[in-house]
């Protein structure tokens, strides 16, 4: 694996509260985002890619919520040291306020409703206190306040040149701290160029207004980066077009300049949410391109949700396939393409044509059930046509599907390949195989 | 609108453009058609020099007097304080009650102070502390200014200045302007060699009315139409973009003949207001507020006597009858009465332009209130949405639940009854104003409901959002613009509404007291000679406020036609009859 993750999400849980249900949108997930390189983020609409980006990026809204147990980590040093000169008041020194406190004792507060597992952790002893922390429990243990979000492990959080390891908690970020990652550290393209842009300012005007909120930039100096950041993601003539409107620029070049804009205070992570899902396929193919290269450019760890299998064949490094709710396979792009552990991610690539057995192009039955109640069998089993008596009453763990430690995990009963099914049943049961997923 | 860049240009020139100007370039580049714009500009305020001096002297009275009320304000705690706890709790509360002003007025002055001062003096901290420290050190030179205005010679420099810029502004009120009483003045006597004395020009005094009445409404439209050429002008020559999205909705407003109308009306009814001193045949005060303390000339058989207006006014009186002064007459005095007098003899076209003023203050006042909290307890529920909203729904439902005429006489009958100070401020003008603000900010704010969560759910509200931006700002600058249309259209809507609504309890006895003219109190007073030869008094003001009403309506559907992209007025067939609907 390549590098240090800047982005670690753990055991993240997004649930809308609806007057008739509770729908667990994002249930559990846990990925890692690198610098310069790319993870896609695949399923069927419905499946939570979208919630998982917002939930980043702290765009959840009422009814919805970001539970409790959830830990979205923003580890980038530099922002850390910032953050906790910025904002001294929420910054926690994590050695301080664990002092003797006994981490693996913390599970059994009444208060925390994770498991190891859940954290992704190997078993209750390798817990830190930090873990506890970022998951949200600081104020039910006592060890934090709630709007606590800079969380320093080591190093002095008053001297922020100390400060040699931390992270932001971006699932606790609120107010300023918050308006401080947006745009700056973590942007987002969205899915629809053509309303993602106000129709009622000029194309430069949205840049420059980005501009102005995190490099203080205004006047002619913004007007000539706007400029800049046009002609970096291939707008000819940009002098002229920054002072359009959104409608007199094509598709393609609206997704663009909403790259541009995103793009407009040099932010580490990118997040993509089906930017090429409104472009037609040769504007797709400059779009990805385009992409790529800036990523390449900026070293840039890229987050990239889309339905459409092709697209995440072409750009992901390593691939996490959704389903309701759920990441059921994550591997390098290569060998999850090449063979497919999950029966679903066996079922979507089928249903790609042209790679079909038969003559006829084949489908996965039935939708993407709505995940309204905590997972206790496999929500995949009523459509698996590998599915047995087991799948209705056992919820798979995330496993490796082969055993040992390797890449590429699925959250199946019919895994680990190595032992016989009874045996992998069992296992998933008790929650004794180790995870996969890490 | 033009994106105008401003800050230094000169460095900029090298790397920049021709695309990238400022508009003072541009307009540097081709001077001639905004000369020529300016030069009518500069002709039309010259022409009117004395009203707008006198404007802006009452404008700095006023700023002078809240001032004045403001600086008073910690001794005011002090007297009170020191009255019941001692000299030395008056002394603590002198100083808390400065302090927390300082730190008030801090607020508007750091708006638009240019530069930070924390960061000037390099004091930054952290982002915490800083917004503290910053309104801190402004309250302390606000402060350090004012001791220096109080306790210092500049205090007596500041004086002299204002003194000298009042005096400056006094002589300039006082030069005649084109449509002022003095310049075509239209009260005068007969003289026994027959012909008129002290009229414009000898005229009649309904001649002298009539050219006024012309002049003013002539200056008016002449004033607006030059807006509009100085819009075309900046349109066609100095701005950037070829085309805005408000372009179409100016060009279908055009072809949208029931909306011209509509603003027509409103406009004359606007002119009516502002100009309502300058159009009366007589003045109010003299007429209406105190006739038995002013007296004017008139021919008695052969000779010029003196009467007062309110003896005058005895004898005019229409009471119907034969005695009946009706439209377009003179009564016995040769006083020109152009709808005729009231029941009390005053003059009925005074009392309508008077009253003009008081229903657009009024109505202005509360749809000014009721708008803004509608906007923004609209733009508030739908960004934040949760318990917010649900509290909102609760208390407009509650207002809302009472019939709207019944809640506002309810209120008018029991701050009245209870002789509340507010309502006597403007004969109860005040009073009514904020009464229709809280009765109906409920149905405005329903209204735009809708849009306001649909524009909140737009992808570029979460753009901003994902780019960083505060909410106050997403709010401001990517949700109002999008609502900003409907919410003129329910304003205007609801402004003919009011003016309505203001007649009728005033009409019911429960609006506006006299003095003050009201129009629904004219209709009460006159209907019960709308049988008789003075029909005229419930009559005319009753068509007033029917077209009046009319107007705000048909503007408000030519607007809503303008700024709805899938109306079709501009095809010319559906613009009669759209409105009309």
């Amino acid at each position: 694996m390549p590098g240090e993750p800047i982005v670690s999400v753990r055991n993240l849980q997004t649930a809308f509260f609806t007057d008739k249900e509770t729908i667990r949108a994002v249930d559990g997930v846990q990925f890692d985002l690198t610098p310069g390189d790319t993870v896609g983020i695949v399923g069927e609409s419905g499946s939570g890619k979208s919630v998982t980006a917002r939930s980043i990026m702290g765009l959840i809204e009422s009814p919805g919520r970001v539970l409790d147990g959830s830990s979205v980590r923003f580890t980038d040093l530099d922002t850390v040291r910032e953050f906790a000169s910025e904002f001294p008041r929420r910054t926690v020194d994590v050695e301080r306020v664990a002092g003797d406190v006994d981490p693996a004792a913390l599970f059994d507060h009444e208060d925390v409703g994770v498991t190891p597992g859940d954290l992704g952790l190997a078993g209750r002893d390798a817990a830190t206190v930090a873990d506890f922390l970022a998951a949200g429990y600081g104020e039910a243990l006592g060890l934090a306040d709630a709007d606590d979000c800079v969380f320093v492990t080591d190093g002095d959080p008053s001297d922020p040149d100390s400060i040699v390891d931390g992270f932001v908690e971006l699932t606790a970020l609120s107010g300023k701290a918050q308006r401080a990652i947006r745009g700056n550290k973590i942007a987002m393209v969205f899915q629809d160029p053509l309303t993602s842009l106000n129709p009622v300012y000029t194309v430069g005007n949205q840049i420059e207004e980005t501009l102005a909120l995190h490099q203080g930039l205004s006047g002619n100096a913004a007007t000539r980066e706007a400029v800049d950041l046009l002609e970096a993601v291939g707008i000819p003539d940009a002098r002229r077009r920054v002072d359009e409107y959104p409608h007199q620029f094509s598709g393609g070049m609206r997704q663009r300049a909403v790259i541009a804009m995103a793009l407009a205070c040099d932010p580490e992570v990118l997040i993509c949410d089906e930017p090429t899902t409104a472009l037609d396929v040769t504007i797709q193919a400059q779009i990805l391109d385009l992409i790529a290269e800036l990523q390449a450019d900026r070293d840039l760890a890229v987050m990239f949700i889309t339905h459409d299998m092709g697209v995440i064949a072409e750009v992901a490094d390593r691939v996490n396939v959704m389903y309701a709710g759920e990441v059921v396979e994550t591997a390098t792009a290569e060998p999850l393409f090449e063979s497919p552990k999950h029966p679903y991610t066996q079922g979507l690539l089928r249903s790609i044509p042209g790679r079909q057995s038969g003559a006829r192009l084949e489908t996965i039955e039935g939708n993407v059930p709505t995940p309204n109640e905590p997972a206790t069998h496999c929500r995949f089993a009523p459509r698996c046509p590998k599915a047995f008596d087991a799948c209705d009453q056992v919820h798979p763990e995330h496993v490796s599907i082969d055993g040992a430690a390797s890449n590429h995990s699925a959250a199946c009963l019919l895994y680990p390949e190595s032992m016989d099914r009874a045996e992998a049943v069992k296992g998933h049961e008790e929650g004794t195989h180790e995870r996969g997923d890490r | 609108m033009s994106v105008a860049h401003d800050g230094p240009t000169a460095d900029a020139g090298a790397s920049v453009d021709d695309n990238e100007t400022t508009l003072r370039e541009r307009v540097a580049a081709n001077p001639r058609p905004a000369l020529l714009w300016l030069l009518g500009v500069g002709v039309l305020f010259a022409l009117e020099m004395g009203r707008f001096a006198g404007g802006i002297r009452s404008i700095g009275a006023a700023t002078g007097f809240v001032i004045g009320g403001v600086a008073v304000g910690p001794s005011w705690v002090e007297g009170n304080v020191a009255g019941t706890l001692g000299p030395i709790a008056g002394d603590i509360a002198f100083v808390l009650t400065a302090v927390l002003l300082l730190l008030l007025v801090a607020v508007p002055v750091r708006a638009v102070l240019p530069v930070s001062l924390v960061k000037t003096v390099g004091l930054e901290r952290s982002s915490e502390t800083d917004d503290f420290l910053e309104q801190v050190l402004v309250a302390a030179g606000v402060g350090a200014v004012a001791v220096l205005v109080v306790a210092t010679p500049v205090g007596a420099l500041v004086d002299a200045l204002v003194a000298a810029i009042t005096s400056v502004l006094d002589a300039l009120s006082s030069l005649p302007t084109i449509t002022s009483r003095e310049v075509i003045p239209n009260q005068g006597h007969r003289l026994p060699s027959g012909g008129w004395d002290d009229t414009f020009l000898g005229l009649s005094p309904a001649a002298a009315w009539a050219i006024r009445v012309a002049v003013v409404y002539a200056y008016a439209f002449i004033a607006l139409a030059w807006a509009w050429i100085g819009y075309r002008i900046f349109r066609e020559h100095y701005r950037e973009a070829d085309w805005t999205p408000r372009d179409d909705s100016v060009n279908r407003f055009r072809n949208h003949y029931w909306g011209i109308l509509g603003l027509v009306i409103v406009f004359s009814f606007v002119v009516m207001a502002m100009w309502a001193p300058a159009l009366g045949p007589t003045t109010a005060e003299e007429n209406l507020f105190s006739p038995y303390e002013n007296e004017f000339e008139y021919l008695d058989g052969n000779e010029v006597v003196t009467v007062s207006h309110g003896t005058a006014n005895l004898n005019s009186r229409s009471q119907g009858g034969d005695d009946t002064i009706g439209p377009m007459s003179y009564d016995d005095y040769n006083r020109w009465a152009p709808f005729g007098t009231n029941q009390d003899g005053k003059d009925l076209f005074t009392f309508l332009v008077f009253g003009a003023r008081t229903s657009l203050v009024i109505s202005l006042t509360a749809i000014g209130l009721a708008t803004s909290i509608a906007l923004g307890m609209s733009l508030i529920t739908a960004y934040y949405k949760g318990v917010i909203d649900v509290l909102t729904v609760i208390t407009s439902d509650t207002i809302i639940s009472v019939p709207a005429f019944l809640m506002v006489l309810l209120l008018s009958v029991v701050f009245q009854e209870a002789n509340h100070p507010i309502a006597a401020v403007y004969d109860g003008g005040l009073l009514l104003a904020l009464i229709f603000a809280f009765v109906y900010w409920p149905g405005l704010w329903r209204s735009i409901r809708g849009p306001s969560l649909q524009v909140a759910e737009q992808e570029w509200v979460d753009a901003a959002k994902s780019y960083g931006q505060s909410p106050f700002q997403t709010m401001r600058k990517h949700m109002t613009p999008y609502i900003a249309g409907y919410i003129m259209i329910y304003a205007s809507l609801l402004l003919g509404g009011i003016i309505i609504a203001t007649a009728a309890l005033s009409f019911l006895g429960l609006g506006v007291n006299p003095p003050t003219p009201e129009w629904g109190r004219m209709v009460s007073e006159g209907r019960s000679y709308i049988s008789t030869q003075s029909w005229h008094i419930a009559t005319i003001p009753g068509v007033f406020i029917v077209f009046v009403v009319m107007g705000f309506n048909a503007l408000g559907d030519g607007i809503r036609d303008a700024i709805d992209p899938e109306s079709n007025v501009g095809n010319g067939d559906t613009a009669t009859t759209g409105g009309g609907a």
